[in-house]
């Protein structure tokens, strides 16, 4: 038990481990999690650095997390600033155009 | 060119280097080619080294996928009449055998007598090797891919990205960060004993080592699959400065593109739009659900990634794939 618990928590999105079970809804469920916590830190971490993109800008303006987001406050935060300053940063670029 | 070689200085089949390819080549040129340009084809004067060429794909950018039992040294010989590489990409944990294989070679002297020379320093700097299947380093094989995905320089301790990987230590999940250094050791220790690095690994910029065990990687599911495909890409940063400026511009652009469509990507994660559908009850369908949502909004990516996948770890397990029509 020891070991499982000092697993890194992002252990199970990448690892298809023999114990995963993932028939079990509390296993599924936090692979979920940790997947969706993963997406989130790629989120924040590509987006300042991508260029234009039509279909992220419309995701950008349109679309809102999932429900989920609400277990990582801070990181959903941080993702929010980051998407709002690509949306600025687009509009900035499309001006200077 | 690009040109990726596979583990130990040949192609395996089923390491998933095709996926990868053929999902950069379709960020890369998705705007102005079609699906048919992947279709191989075969240079038949080349002996066992089978090549689908794309060179229709770009003015400047060539893009070799490596077949099965495709050697270094035949590669060599080939590549001796080429201008250069720009992007070399090194599957799995070959690094180091290649490198013998450059050592000695005049073809590769030859090869790369116009290339950089990276100092140790550097080159320490811009390399990790892990072996998922040695003991003692497929422990930091994720950590290993994290790093690949999220910094410029796998182990660049200035970048803030290390930083805050160095300064929570104890909980942070990627701080294996001292046990991917004793890689490094373990690396440095394969040196030739009495040779001068840069004498010895003439390296050119723009080289790219996955750091990933590949099998690794895509026993991850979902969109780690996709984010495993995306490690050259959050290193594009490893161009030398004194590239030339045009290389170097369409490189930049390059990773714009690639960045945005991994924002992209993470964004209609977190969105739900190819998450699972809730109301399914059992991991399989879920999971069925999730695959086909995904498929449905972003085809083409699936396709790049499972479209020829008959020895994918992810089509015998889970029937991703249909051929392309």
């Amino acid at each position: 038990m020891g070991k499982r618990r000092s697993r890194p928590i992002y252990f199970h999105a990448y690892f298809s481990s023999p114990e995963l079970d993932l028939n079990d809804p509390i296993v599924l469920e936090r692979v979920q999690s940790e997947k969706y916590l993963l997406a989130l830190g790629y989120l924040i971490f590509f987006l300042p650095m991508a260029g234009k993109s039509e279909a992220l800008l419309q995701l950008c303006r349109t679309k809102a997390f999932s429900r989920r987001c609400c277990e990582y406050p801070k990181r959903t935060k941080e993702a929010r600033r980051v998407i709002d300053d690509y949306l600025a940063r687009m509009e900035i670029e499309q001006d200077d155009e | 060119m690009v040109l990726i070689l596979g583990s130990d200085c040949r192609s395996v089949i089923g390491s998933e280097k095709s996926p990868m390819l053929w999902y950069l080549a379709g960020t890369f040129f998705s705007k102005i080619h079609t699906r048919e340009m992947l279709t191989p084809l075969l240079v038949p004067e080349l002996k066992g080294f089978s090549i689908p060429r794309y060179y229709e794909s770009a003015p400047t950018i060539q893009i070799y996928d490596s077949f099965h039992n495709t050697f270094l040294p035949t590669m060599l010989s080939f590549l001796n009449d080429l201008v250069g590489i720009h992007l070399l990409i090194l599957w799995k944990f070959s690094f180091y055998l290649c490198l013998i294989h450059f050592q000695g070679s005049e073809e590769a002297k030859s090869l790369y007598k116009h290339h950089l020379y990276l100092s140790r320093k550097t080159f320490l700097s811009r390399l990790m090797e892990v072996d998922a299947y040695h003991p003692k380093t497929s422990s930091n094989a994720p950590f290993a891919l994290h790093l690949a995905l999220v910094c410029h320089y796998p182990l660049n301790l200035n970048s803030p990205w290390d930083h805050r990987l160095r300064s929570k230590t104890r909980k942070h999940p990627f701080i294996p960060l001292a046990s991917l250094m004793s890689e490094f050791r373990l690396f440095d220790w394969k040196y030739p004993v009495g040779e001068d690095p840069q004498d010895v690994y003439p390296l050119r910029a723009g080289l790219v080592y996955i750091p990933v065990n590949c099998e690794t990687a895509i026993r991850c599911r979902g969109y780690i699959n996709l984010f495993s495909h995306l490690c050259p890409f959050g290193r594009l940063d490893q161009l030398e400065p004194d590239v030339s400026p045009a290389l170097a511009d369409s490189w930049r652009v390059f990773g714009k593109e690639v960045y945005a469509g991994a924002a992209r990507c993470s964004f209609e994660y977190l969105c739900g739009i190819t998450n699972v559908d809730r109301s399914l009850v059992s991991s399989r369908q879920r999971f069925s659900a999730y695959t086909s949502s995904l498929r449905r909004n972003s085809p083409w990516k699936w396709r790049c990634m499972f479209g020829n996948g008959g020895s994918s770890w992810v089509s015998k397990h889970y029937r991703l794939v249909r051929p392309l029509e």
